[in-house]
C-alpha cells in the first residue's frame, strides 16, 4: 500500500527553518533525509469533502446568525448608487478636488504648495501627518499632502505605494492617487499605485476598519483582509473585492518580498526598487509567472539567488546593476 | 501554504463577525484537524463532530480573539483538548500517537537502489514510535502538521525553548540512528 501522504515529500520553508534552528550544527542534506524518511507513518484517513460540507452546513444552521451582521457578506456588494450621492457629498472643496484632480485644485492665489515628500530607491519612510496619523511610505514613492490638510477633508495623494494608520476623526481621510480614491475614517490599510508597473493599477488592501475605494464612476466597501485594484488609466474599473491570501500588500512592511503568481517583470522592478538598483531581464523572460516568498533579506544579491534556484535562471552583475538571463 | 498574515487578517475578520472569514478559515484548516483529530481518536466519525464542535466554539469566542496570538495554533489546541476529551470519556482506544504505528512504504527513495527502504521505514517508524511521549507530539507536530515552534509551543502550552529542544533531541537521536542504520545496513 502507497502512502497516501505525497504532500509531506515537500518541506515547507518555515519547518525547515524551524529543524535548522533546533540542530544547528546539521548540515541542510542531512535534514532533506530526516525529512523524507519521517514521512507520517500512518495512513491517516482524508476526510470526505461531502461529509465536510454537511459540516459546515451544521455551523451555518446552528451556529452563525441569521441574520447578517453589517459589516460582513454584504460588504462584497457595490455600494449602490443613492448611497454613493451621500456618502461622497462632503464639501464643496473636495468635490472639486474630485473633479479636477490635484494640480488644479491648486488657485493660483493659494500661498502653500502641497508638501511632497520623495522616498528615493531603497529608501523607507515614516511620516506624521498633523492630526497623528501615520503614512509609511515604500521606496520610490511620492507622498503629497494638500496645504489644507483636515480643514474639511484629510487629503493625501500617493504615487507609489504605502501603508496608512489613520487616526480617528470628524474629517474624512482620502488617498487619491491617479485613477482611484480612497477614502475612510479611521483604519490601517495599504495603497498600491504604481502607473509604470506595465499594469496601471491601484491596489488596495485593508488590515483593519473600513474604506471606502473609488475608482471611475463606481465605487466599493472593503471590509478587513479584502483587496480590491482599479485597473486603468482613461476609463478606469473597480474590482470586486475579494477575500484573497493578501499578506503580499503587506509583505514589505516586514521587509519580505511574497510574490503570488506574479510576472517576473513585476518582480525585478519592486526588487530593483526596494535595493535602488536596475535589474535587467529579456521581454520573454518577463512574462513568466512566478509564486515566491522572501524573507527578511538585507543584499540584493540573496534574494537574486534564491529568485534564480527557483525559476532555474542565472544572473550577474552588470554596469548600474544586475541581469537576469537564461543558463 | 497559507501565511500567517493570512490567518491574521481571518483573526481580525473573526473578530468583526465577519461570516466570509470564518469559512475561508474553515476551508482551509477542515482537512488538516481532520486528520490531525483521527490521530487521536482513529473514529472518522467522532473526527467529523470534533470539527464541528470545535469551529462552533470559535465562533461562539471569536469576539475574545487576539489576532497577535496564532488562530491557527489555536485550532490545533482545540482540536487536540476535544480529541482528548473524547478518549477521557469514551475511549478505550489507545491514543493514536501512542499506538505502533503500522510501518509503511511510501514516496520515492532517492536511495531506494542502495538500501531496503521497507526496512528502513520500519527503522524510522520504531525510531520516532520510541521517542518520549511529548518529545514524540513535538515532532510529529512538526513533520505531520508543519507547525512552528511558536505554534508548536501554543497547542502544547509549553515554551518555545522547550520545543526547541524537544526537537533537537529527537532529531539528534533520529539522526545517528538514521547513520547507524546506513551504516549497518550497506556494510
Amino acid at each position: 500500500m502507497k502512502n497516501p501522504n505525497q504532500e509531506s515529500s515537500v518541506m515547507p520553508r518555515t519547518v525547515l527553518a524551524d529543524w535548522q534552528a533546533a540542530l544547528p550544527e546539521v548540515e541542510a542534506e542531512s535534514l532533506e533525509l530526516l525529512w523524507q524518511q519521517t514521512a507520517p507513518q500512518q495512513v491517516r484517513p482524508r476526510p470526505d469533502p461531502q461529509r465536510l460540507n454537511e459540516v459546515w452546513a451544521n455551523i451555518e444552521a446552528n451556529t452563525l446568525p441569521k441574520i447578517l451582521p453589517l459589516n460582513a457578506g454584504a460588504s462584497n456588494a457595490p455600494v449602490p448608487a443613492q448611497s454613493n450621492l451621500r456618502f461622497w457629498a462632503y464639501g464643496v472643496a473636495a468635490a472639486v478636488a474630485l473633479l479636477l484632480g490635484w494640480g488644479l485644485f491648486l488657485r493660483p492665489n493659494d500661498p502653500l504648495p502641497p508638501q511632497e515628500i520623495v522616498v528615493q530607491m531603497a529608501e523607507e519612510r515614516e511620516v506624521r501627518l498633523t492630526d497623528g496619523s501615520i503614512a509609511y511610505v515604500n521606496s520610490a514613492s511620492k507622498l503629497s499632502i494638500e496645504p489644507n490638510y483636515g480643514e474639511k477633508v484629510r487629503a493625501v495623494r500617493l504615487e507609489g505605494e504605502a501603508f496608512f494608520e489613520v487616526e480617528k476623526g470628524e474629517k474624512p481621510f482620502v488617498v487619491k492617487t491617479f485613477n482611484a480614491e480612497v477614502k475612510v475614517l479611521g483604519t490601517k490599510f495599504n495603497v498600491r499605485a504604481r502607473a509604470d508597473n506595465g499594469t496601471a493599477e491601484t491596489e488596495v488592501f485593508l488590515a483593519e476598519g473600513k474604506v471606502a475605494l473609488k475608482g471611475g464612476a463606481e465605487v466599493v466597501m472593503l471590509a478587513p483582509g479584502q483587496r480590491s485594484v482599479v485597473k486603468g488609466l482613461e476609463t478606469p474599473v473597480l474590482e470586486v473585492p475579494s477575500a484573497h491570501h493578501t499578506s503580499d500588500a503587506l509583505a514589505w512592511r516586514a521587509g519580505r518580498f511574497d510574490f503570488n503568481d506574479e510576472s517576473l517583470g513585476e518582480m525585478t522592478q519592486e526588487i530593483g526598487r526596494r535595493f535602488g538598483v536596475v535589474i535587467k531581464l529579456s521581454p520573454d523572460l518577463a512574462q513568466r509567472h512566478h509564486t515566491l516568498l522572501l524573507q527578511n533579506r538585507k543584499e540584493v544579491t540573496s534574494v537574486l539567488e534564491d529568485l534564480c534556484l527557483s525559476t532555474g535562471l542565472r544572473y550577474r552583475a552588470i554596469h548600474g546593476g544586475y541581469e537576469i538571463f537564461k543558463p | 501554504m497559507i501565511s500567517a498574515e493570512t490567518f491574521k487578517t481571518w483573526s481580525i475578520g473573526l473578530q468583526a463577525s465577519d461570516r466570509k472569514a470564518f469559512a475561508a478559515l474553515f476551508n482551509t484548516m477542515r482537512t488538516p484537524l481532520f486528520r490531525y483529530a483521527w490521530t487521536f481518536t482513529q473514529d472518522e466519525e467522532v473526527c467529523y463532530d470534533i470539527l464541528q464542535e470545535v469551529f462552533a466554539k470559535l465562533w461562539e469566542v471569536r469576539h475574545k480573539l487576539d489576532e497577535d496570538r496564532s488562530l491557527k495554533a489555536l485550532l490545533y489546541q482545540m482540536t487536540r483538548n476535544k480529541a482528548l476529551n473524547y478518549l477521557r470519556d469514551y475511549g478505550h482506544r489507545m491514543v493514536g500517537l501512542e499506538g505502533q504505528p503500522e510501518p509503511l512504504y511510501g514516496g520515492e527513495q532517492a536511495v531506494a537502489a542502495v538500501i531496503d527502504a521497507e526496512r528502513l521505514q520500519d527503522e524510522v517508524s520504531r525510531c520516532v514510535a520510541a521517542l518520549p511521549e511529548r518529545r514524540r507530539e513535538v515532532f510529529l507536530l512538526s513533520r505531520n502538521e508543519g507547525l512552528s515552534h511558536e505554534e508548536i509551543a501554543a497547542v502544547l502550552d509549553i515554551s518555545p525553548r522547550t520545543v526547541n529542544n524537544h526537537l533537537g533531541f529527537a532529531l539528534t537521536e533520529l539522526r545517528s540512528k538514521l547513520i547507524a542504520f546506513y551504516e549497518g545496513g550497506t556494510a
